[in-house]
């Protein structure tokens, strides 16, 4: 460059900007004033609010948790569009969107803090033995729809994460009681401080039901968790928790109330994260989980099970037989071997590792990415499920991705993808691609496409359930396997509005949907050959993709609070499920049983809490659910019921710190009773009395 | 960053002074033609630019990128003599950029950063002879303070976190605390500090906590334990913007883009009429938020925000 005549103004700049980049540490801009502070959702891993996330999303928070009169976690989604719950057993609940499940629904993921809960033994969640209770619990958030290209095969239709309370956000101690209908008797204490820069927070408690009337399934549960975080410095945060549970529970099949027996469970989990924020751009969280639970059936001598076949007339158990009609050959088999067996299915153990790596990086204007990889051992051994006392092993890599691009100040385009290798089944990509378009700043409409794929599980993949004398002859074989079976394919596409209201704090939620679901697992039967030993030919049930069905509907949830003291939740489905399943029998090479699956999804699902502060210190809440008729799959017929629970709560500052806070709490208060999942499991009026001392 | 002797500077300088001296005519204050540069492509940016072109005087606006904008020749800027840049680095490049005489009226730049410019570009502005106003981002400490005495008419202890750049307005901060009698709590914190052993003191002492905007990254880290201790503590964390009041601090005060645009809309009618430009200055228009959850987990009675506003306003006033 010329000294003389400098070519242009650059070199005038340049000397300045020597200045001005001194103070480039301290300056900041109005990028750094307005930029995000994160509110968390599980739509994509990514810090998002709900109007920008590719899904439809229900948070239930802490009002809802307290207003619902919810004693159980798994209550707390029948506030979800969509969702419904039941009990299998009186502590035994199933949770499932957009029905088509049985005692295991088995299509979505659920979350604790972002650890899987979902069990490859059972290939589903034991809400009984998952350690935390809702107290613990901050807020959850549902993903309303597959979620596969995020958390993977689990959350085919939907996914869960339960968020508890950081260690952070609650000090001192806390005492909490619940007692009431079924004799049930809850305790829990927990306490949260900070000591040398850990912040940890431990609770314990006690659960005591005596279940339903009939049949007698009382459960007796204990847990300890333990939870910190610790925070070297302000860009590195180590989380913590460990939990340990027990417990038994007495199971059965519902339709035989009186053969219920007693099955102990023992459960730990340990739970590691790394989150490093290295710069403004760059974001790391490294993961790692354990979860182990064993489950300890009762074991019948074979004159045992004969007594008890004989009384069902001439059934085995369920989880044997499906209802089989049994050979007098074979009762003679059982009744001379002194071999045990086991009461109910439930019974092994079942250890789940899991590594996780993610990385968020938003160095590009207007471009979120997120990228990670992850790896899973998943292990069972189980007599009777798996017919072996040692681990099988499974282990699945996975590689997810999700850039979320502000196109334009109202254009927002979000792309993820999952790819998972299986061992046994191979690769399968899960993408997903949705616009969000805001119609102005407090409209959002989102189209979105998903493709999604669930690997089987460890059980299905393996199941392998047989009546064995001592020589390990097969007296009867009930369930077995294919090798080949393949994964659940869903095409989901969807259309979403959301509108925050300016002039009452309103919002509103829709989303309509059609979801195609091909190749789902289900059970498909096969006559084997005469058993040389009873010689009756074993009908045997095999796990394969023998089921498919369209639904298609819409839903809603709107949320009004038209006075500060007064909030109202309304959540609305509709669901249209069309499909078939083969069972497999064939006579003649012609399929006998290919059933229909239109009435394996309730029509109307819809729920309405209501809340109104009194005061001084007085809260009153309704909570009213309904559900339209369903047929579960290995349940009864359920008639459509209304259930509505009534809470009045009371909060009195004592001295100090000291508060209490009391309820009472009437579920079905006007005891319209119905029934759940099957027969047997009436749900009728129960009453609680509720405190909680903090202190 | 190339290092240039100062002798060479100075004869560089004096040389381009001269050379504007003689060939550059003085410029206009009525402007007729006024360049409006986006210092990003947020919807942000481009909301204050319409407000300006919707409420401003009939002058014939341009609007253009920043990025354009460095790439375009040098002269780009020549054409105009009003320029209003949005944001930081729009302000920046106006600064070390726009002609002789040329007035430029900044708009949603932090109040420091403003200032920051400001010193950097001495120099420029004294050569160049540059008129510069500005309507800042921020809001002033007086009305932040207000709204935390309505929000807590009894507290008096209000504790804060000084980062790598807040820090910088320790003082600012210390003379609106003076005249309005709040006692101060605070301490510095560094990114490798570790934050719950730097904020619990503070927050443990305090019966008000304030979030001062720093760089996006510390904000971010420090939000999450901010919004967990003073909840924990139970005491009304008060911060600076939108997001951060809907990941859960009590209240906010702030300006919309929208506010912004049409503030600096009314400076520039107040320049084109009166060829007087206005002292550098907060934006008049703001909104309260609050987070009404908040407020119940901390047990205070919180007015609705319509309420906090015009009782902000006529303290503003006062």
């Amino acid at each position: 460059m010329s000294l003389l005549f400098p070519r242009n103004l650059g070199s005038l700049v340049s000397f300045f900007a020597i200045t001005a980049s001194a103070n480039d540490e301290i300056a900041i801009s109005e990028s750094d004033y307005l930029s995000d502070i994160p509110v968390v959702v599980s739509a994509t891993r990514l810090p998002q609010q709900i109007n920008e996330a590719p899904a439809a999303i229900t948070i239930i928070d802490q009002h809802m948790i307290n207003a619902s009169g919810a004693t159980e976690i798994a209550d707390l989604f029948r506030l979800v569009p969509g969702f419904q719950v039941y009990h299998v057993g009186a502590s035994k609940f199933a949770v499932t969107s957009h029905g088509m499940s049985n005692d295991f629904p088995n299509r979505l993921e659920v979350m604790v803090d972002g650890r899987s809960i979902y069990l490859p033994l059972l290939s589903t969640v034991d809400w009984a033995s998952i350690g935390i209770t809702l107290n613990d619990i901050d807020h959850i958030e549902v993903i309303r729809g597959s979620n596969v290209p995020t958390y993977g095969s689990n959350a085919f239709q939907g996914a869960i994460n339960i968020i508890t309370k950081s260690p952070l956000g609650e000090a001192g101690t806390s005492i909490h009681t619940l007692q009431g209908s079924h004799d049930t008797q809850r305790y829990e204490v927990r306490h949260a401080d900070t000591i040398n820069d850990i912040s940890y927070k431990v609770s314990a408690g006690v659960n005591e039901t005596d279940g339903f009337k009939r049949p007698a399934d009382d459960a007796l549960s204990k847990h300890l968790h333990y939870n910190a975080t610790y925070s070297p410095s302000l860009f590195d945060t180590f989380d913590v928790q460990l939990g340990y549970s027990s417990g038994d529970a007495d199971v059965g099949d519902g339709d035989y109330p009186d053969f219920y027996h007693i099955r102990d469970f023992a459960a730990n989990f340990q739970f590691i994260r790394w989150n490093h924020i290295a710069d403004k751009d760059n974001d790391f969280k490294v993961q790692f989980y354990r979860n182990y639970l064993d489950l300890d059936a009762t074991y019948l001598t074979g004159q045992d099970l004969l007594a008890e076949i004989d009384a069902q007339d001439n059934n085995l158990p369920r989880y044997n037989s499906g209802s089989v009609a049994y050979g007098v050959a074979a009762a003679g088999l059982l009744n001379a071997t002194d071999k045990l067996f086991a009461a109910d299915g439930e019974d092994g153990v079942t250890e789940l590792y899991d590594l996780e790596f993610q990385h968020i990086y938003s160095g590009i204007a207007d471009i979120q990415l997120l990228w990670g990889a992850g790896t899973r051992l998943a292990r069972a051994k189980s007599d009777p499920l798996l017919g072996t006392l040692d681990y099988i092993d499974e282990t699945t890599l996975r590689l997810f991705g999700n850039l979320e691009w502000q196109a334009s100040p109202s254009l927002l385009f979000n792309l993820g993808a999952m790819l998972e290798h299986h061992d046994q089944v191979g690769d399968k990509f899960s993408p997903r691609a949705a616009i969000n378009y805001s119609l102005s700043e407090n409209q959002t409409i989102r189209a979105a496409a998903t493709l999604a794929h669930r690997m089987p599980s460890l059980l299905e993949l393996n199941r392998y359930s047989a009546y064995i004398n001592k020589a390990d002859e097969i007296i009867q074989l009930t369930h077995s396997s294919d090798p080949d079976l393949d994964s659940e394919e869903s095409k989901l596409v969807e259309l979403g509005y959301h509108r925050l209201f300016k002039d009452i704090p309103a919002s509103i939620d829709l989303r309509l949907f059609r979801e195609e679901v091909n190749g789902a697992i289900d059970s498909w039967h096969i006559i084997l050959d005469p058993n040389p030993l009873t010689g009756r030919k074993d009908k045997v049930a095999i796990p394969d993709n023998v089921s498919q069905w369209v639904t298609k509907g819409f839903e809603t949830q709107l949320t009004v609070n038209p006075t500060r003291q007064t909030r109202i939740d309304i959540s609305y489905s509709y669901a249209n499920t069309n499909g078939t399943r083969n069972r497999g029998y064939k006579v003649d090479d012609t399929f006998q049983l290919i059933e229909t699956q239109d009435d394996r999804n309730p029509h109307h699902t819809a729920s309405l809490l209501f809340s109104h502060k009194f005061s001084p210190g007085w809260q009153f809440s309704t909570a009213t659910y309904y559900m339209s008729e369903v047929l579960w799959f290995n349940g009864d017929f359920i008639d459509d019921y209304l259930r509505t629970d009534l809470k009045l709560a009371k909060e009195l500052q004592l001295k100090g710190d000291l508060t209490l806070t009391t309820a009472v709490i009437a579920q079905d208060a006007f005891n319209e009773q119905h029934i759940e999942f099957q027969d047997s499991n009436q749900f009728e009026r129960r009453l609680f009395l509720q405190a909680s001392l903090n202190y | 960053m190339k290092q240039i002797s100062p002798s060479i500077h100075l004869v560089t300088v004096a040389r381009y002074v001269l050379c504007l001296l003689l060939f550059f005519p003085l410029g206009s204050f009525a402007a007729d033609k006024a360049l409006i540069a986006l210092s990003g492509s947020d919807a942000t940016y481009h909301q204050i630019a319409n407000k300006i072109i919707s409420y401003a005087p009939p002058i014939e606006f341009k609007t253009i990128h920043i990025d354009e904008l460095k790439n375009s020749p040098a002269s780009a800027l020549q054409p105009y003599t009003l320029i209003i840049p949005i944001g930081s680095a729009a302000t920046e490049f106006a600064l070390a950029n726009a002609s002789v005489g040329s007035t430029i009226i900044c708009s949603l730049i932090p109040h420091s950063a403003y200032q920051r410019l400001q010193v950097s570009y001495s120099a420029q502005i004294t050569l160049q002879r540059l008129n510069i106003s500005a309507v800042f981002l921020d809001q002033p400490y007086s009305r932040q303070l207000a709204l935390a005495r309505l929000i807590k008419p009894d507290f008096k202890r209000l504790g804060f976190i000084l980062g790598p750049s807040s820090k910088q307005d320790l003082n600012k901060l210390k003379q609106a605390a003076e005249r309005v009698q709040i006692n101060l709590n605070y301490d510095t914190l560094d990114v490798t500090d570790n934050p719950v052993r730097r904020l619990q003191p503070i927050i443990d002492i305090s019966d008000l906590f304030i979030a001062l905007p720093d760089h996006a990254v510390f904000n971010r880290t420090t939000a999450k334990w901010l919004l967990y201790m003073s909840y924990q503590k139970q005491i009304p964390l008060i911060a600076f913007s939108r997001s951060y009041v809907d990941a859960g601090a009590i209240a906010a005060v702030i300006s919309s883009p929208a506010q912004i645009g049409l503030h600096t809309a009314e400076v520039i009618s107040e320049f084109t009429e009166s060829e007087q430009l206005p002292a550098p200055q907060y934006s008049r228009y703001f909104t309260v938020l609050t987070n009404p959850q908040a407020a119940q987990k901390l047990r205070i009675a919180l007015p609705d925000p319509s309420t906090l506003q015009r009782n902000l306003m006529e303290a503003d006033n006062r």
